[in-house]
């Protein structure tokens, strides 16, 4: 996790048994009265990788940024690895966001500056020294596959390998725990598909998954652990299917 | 087992040099590219503070000037004729008890014709007429504030020996009275010009930060500290202030100059310009000014960004 170490850990075993997420009666209101979540209960194991699916406005993204402390639950719990994010103060939130990889459905990447100093501004950020920023920038572009577009500027590419970007970026400081809200949601099936198959090595090689969707096919290819929202209130769960095979491409 | 998410720094992220350097950096890439903001900026905080620093001098020399006319302050209580110099005296003793008077002095009939013959330089010769010396004696008091005269003089007026009080309270008061009104129009005057100051650094450093915008938003979520990102944006706040109380520092030394020569023409003013240390003073107090309000104008401009 920490120095010139820019391995990712060896897997551990999926459904390990130890919570790295758990929400307790959590409900989100945002004033007036717009119930984002309702007294919604869930558990994500280290090592999982897990779907939130539900309609737009069903309170996925609200979900996903409890989790990075974008916004505080109105009721309930919400711990991280143990870490009671309720009582998390300010001052320690970047350093939880630092152990978090978060993408978007929008990308997020500077447009003015290069595949490779989008990745490097996020290290450097956060006090990663030169040399070894580098280092991890090299090996997260290789594991996406963008080494040879290390030059080029975010609207040279197409969505796909902006989102595989943007998920090199989230990766870059070797997180346990990694987050994606919608990030298929622009791209088309054949994209989403090499996207999923990239998120699904990431998670082989030991970081936990958590992903917002509204796409089924997905879901229900991957047969993952999937969490089903509907208008803030959790109307289903699917456990996954232990030591699955990788799903067929179509 | 042991947590894999640790909420505290693993390294020294404080103020260190290459933070310090980093600022520096951005600050400048930011002010570059305001251009012609920046420039405003300066110009507006150096008038600004040019203002501000010309009312100080101004405001120190009327202070001197009062200082100056409360120093000759005096109550007058002239006594009657068949006071002795004894009781004279024992009343003086007396009358320096009062917590209000700061000196007492007597002044014998004696000497106040003296004092009336120096006066009259070259007329002497009309007094040699008087058969008598009419002069009473009196005594001579300063208060220790020319606001307590009147309290003085009231309590003068009720004593057995005293014939009659006189003073002269009316300038300083009027005098007192004008540095007053002056000050507080001053103030207000700063006050307006920092006001617009503040405004223009608070739309530049704004400026800065929405063409920052997405660049905040991604440090914020891969855990930029919020020090960190504040770094950039005051360094910028601040070099607007500092430059702009230089520019205003090194125009009010030519304004002190000429604040001086004019006084010292009206040979009685010439005391009352303030000296080199005073404006030593100002100016570093227009500098310190200028850095605070570009540090604080900047500091709210970016804190609503990073607050959620």
């Amino acid at each position: 996790m920490s120095g010139g170490n820019t391995r990712f850990r060896v897997s551990e075993l999926p459904r390990s048994g130890i919570p790295i997420i758990e929400l307790q009666n959590v409900s989100k209101i945002y004033p007036p009265k717009i119930v984002a979540l309702d007294n919604v209960t869930l558990t994500i194991e280290k090592g999982e990788m897990a779907f939130i699916m539900g309609p737009s406005g069903a309170g996925k993204s609200t979900l996903l940024k409890l989790l990075y402390r974008a916004t505080a639950p109105t009721q309930g719990r919400v711990i991280v690895d143990g870490h009671d994010l309720s009582r998390l103060r300010q001052s320690q939130v970047p350093y939880l966001r630092r152990s978090i990889g978060t993408v978007f459905q929008d990308y997020k990447l500077l447009q003015r500056r290069t595949v490779g100093e989008n990745v490097l501004f996020s290290l450097e950020v956060i006090g990663v020294s030169d040399r070894e920023a580098r280092k991890r920038m090299r090996y997260v572009l290789e594991l996406v596959g963008l080494e040879d577009k290390v030059n080029c500027f975010p609207e040279e590419l197409s969505g796909g390998e902006q989102q595989r970007v943007s998920i090199a970026r989230a990766l870059a400081n070797n997180p346990p725990l990694f987050l994606a809200d919608e990030p298929t949601g622009n791209l088309d099936w054949t994209t989403s598909w090499e996207l999923m198959m990239l998120l699904k090595r990431i998670n082989e090689n030991g970081t936990t998954i958590l992903m917002a969707t509204h796409n089924e096919e997905i879901v229900r290819k991957f047969k993952c652990h999937t969490i089903m929202l509907d208008q803030g209130r959790k109307v289903g769960e699917i456990n996954g299917e232990d030591d699955q095979a990788p799903p067929p491409p179509f | 087992m042991e947590k894999m998410i640790r909420l505290r720094r693993r390294h020294f992220e404080g103020v260190s040099f290459h933070l310090t350097k980093k600022a520096l950096v951005e600050a400048w890439l930011n002010i570059r590219r305001n251009g012609a903001f920046s420039i405003a900026c300066i110009v507006v905080a150096g008038i600004s503070l040019l203002i501000f620093g010309i009312f100080l001098l101004l405001d120190g020399s009327l202070n001197n000037l009062v200082h100056s006319f409360e120093e000759r302050v005096g109550i007058s209580a002239y006594l009657k004729p068949t006071v002795t110099p004894s009781e004279a005296a024992w009343l003086q003793s007396r009358i320096i008890t009062w917590p209000e008077v700061d000196i007492v002095k007597y002044v014998s009939s004696e000497e106040a014709m003296q004092a009336l013959k120096a006066d009259l330089a070259g007329f002497e010769d009309v007094l040699a007429t008087l058969p008598t010396n009419p002069l009473p004696a009196s005594l001579e008091i300063k208060p220790k504030n020319p606001s307590q005269t009147l309290s003085i003089v009231s309590q003068l007026r009720n004593l057995p020996q005293v014939d009659d009080v006189q003073y002269d309270q009316g300038t300083v008061s009027k005098l007192i009275a004008f540095a007053n009104y002056f000050r507080i129009l001053g103030l207000i005057v700063s006050l307006l010009f920092v006001f617009s100051t503040w405004f223009l650094f608070s739309s530049s450093i704004r400026m800065t930060v929405y063409a920052r915008k997405t660049e905040i938003e991604v440090m914020k979520l891969v855990g930029a500290t919020s020090s960190y990102i504040r770094y950039p944006f005051i360094t910028e706040g601040i070099f607007y202030g500092f430059t702009g109380a230089l520019i205003a520092c090194l125009l009010l030394i030519p304004m002190q100059s000429i604040l001086v020569a004019s006084l010292n023409r009206l040979a009685f003013l010439a005391h009352i310009a303030p000296n080199q240390q005073f404006l030593f003073w100002v100016m570093v107090l227009l500098l310190a000014l200028g850095s605070l309000l570009g540090a604080l104008a900047a500091n709210t401009s970016i804190r609503r960004f990073l607050v959620e």
